[in-house]
């Protein structure tokens, strides 16, 4: 059916570019989960969106908020900083958050501390695993002990990841709505 | 001071924890001895260090000060556990009984920076039975001086 006036013309074409995608429908981002400072809004669009980029992942509904408020934080400080974040001309929408997120998370790594003799104590305590068969120990060069610094801050990952969401939760002075 | 009367001060300490609990979680789990047997006293002259910081540990071991055990856990273990995970670990460690006293059997050397203290654990049930172990507590040299090192493959993975 072909609109012969003028207002039907723009209802027509303002459908179109909303099915699109190029306009947000009315009610597409949802209710507002968490907000803060800065214009910070958390989206329950959001949280459908966290969840579809991980579906052989079931969080509970808790963990689903902080993983998607996270997102939204460490992106925002990626932005912030515009540090290199590869691959991020090749997503749209939320999915820019999780490139822009994970690209923070490595920023984190790079950039972590270890105790000064986090990797030396792991290279002793684990001496058998670096003697060869004439009972050589391997010397702790700098390979090696990148190699052992890496497999600490795999295991420290998560302490680094958490502590960063709570320092930019209380940047940004993060609310949770009621009832979530 | 010579050795002999220091090495006797550190080999006979009662790990005395006064007070209630606290609000580290500590509490008072009564007095723990670390002792040496007559074979191993001219032997451990040379371990000092290591002897002061072995007791230090199972004394807070015996007293369930965690802060105390975590400070002397190998840097490496203090980086990849969390405190509180740690806390667990030795509330499920120390939870069905009381350590009375160590008695340290041997000090194996595979090399310059690792000691395996073969040692004898004096427990306590709950009920008062008395119960020994048998373990090989592990230390390893750093920077810092001796650390104290682990393995449980079923809680903590990471660790191997």
């Amino acid at each position: 059916m072909r609109p012969r006036n003028r207002l039907g013309k723009i209802i027509v074409i303002t459908l179109l570019l909303t099915g699109l995608g190029i306009l947000p429908a009315a009610a597409d981002s949802g209710a507002v989960v968490a907000r803060g400072a800065d214009g910070i809004a958390v989206y329950e669009a959001d949280l459908a969106a966290m969840r579809q980029a991980s579906p052989n992942f079931q969080p509970t509904p808790e963990a689903l908020l902080k993983a998607t408020v996270r997102t939204v934080l460490f992106a925002r400080r990626a932005a912030e900083t515009q540090i290199e974040c590869p691959g991020l001309d090749r997503v749209a929408g939320f999915d820019r958050n999780i490139v822009l997120g994970s690209c923070w998370e490595r920023e984190l790594m790079k950039g972590a501390k270890l105790h000064e003799d986090a990797v030396l104590s792991w290279y002793r305590a684990h001496w058998r695993q670096f003697t060869d068969e004439n009972g050589e120990l391997a010397p702790l060069d700098d390979d090696l002990g990148h190699k052992i610094r890496n497999r600490i801050l795999v295991a420290k990952k998560k302490t680094i990841v958490n502590e960063e969401y709570g320092r930019l939760c209380d940047r940004y002075q993060i609310e949770f709505v009621e009832g979530r | 001071m010579k050795l002999t009367a220091l090495g006797l001060a550190l080999l006979i300490i009662g790990g005395l924890v006064a007070g209630c609990a606290t609000s580290n979680g500590s509490f008072n789990r009564g007095s723990m001895w670390v002792t040496v047997s007559p074979e191993m006293r001219d032997e451990l002259k040379t371990e000092e260090e290591l002897l002061a910081r072995f007791n230090q540990y199972w004394s807070g071991y015996a007293s369930g000060d965690v802060s105390q055990t975590f400070a002397l856990e190998a840097p490496y273990i203090r980086e990849m556990v969390t405190p509180d995970k740690y806390r667990l670990y030795l509330n499920l460690m120390t939870r069905k009984s009381t350590l009375k006293a160590v008695e340290i059997v041997a000090v194996h050397r595979p090399n310059d920076f690792i000691r395996e203290v073969e040692c004898r654990l004096i427990l306590e049930t709950a009920t008062g039975e008395p119960r020994q172990r048998e373990t090989r507590d592990r230390w390893v040299l750093a920077t810092g001086g001796w650390y104290h090192t682990f393995t449980n493959p079923l809680l903590f993975p990471e660790l191997n």
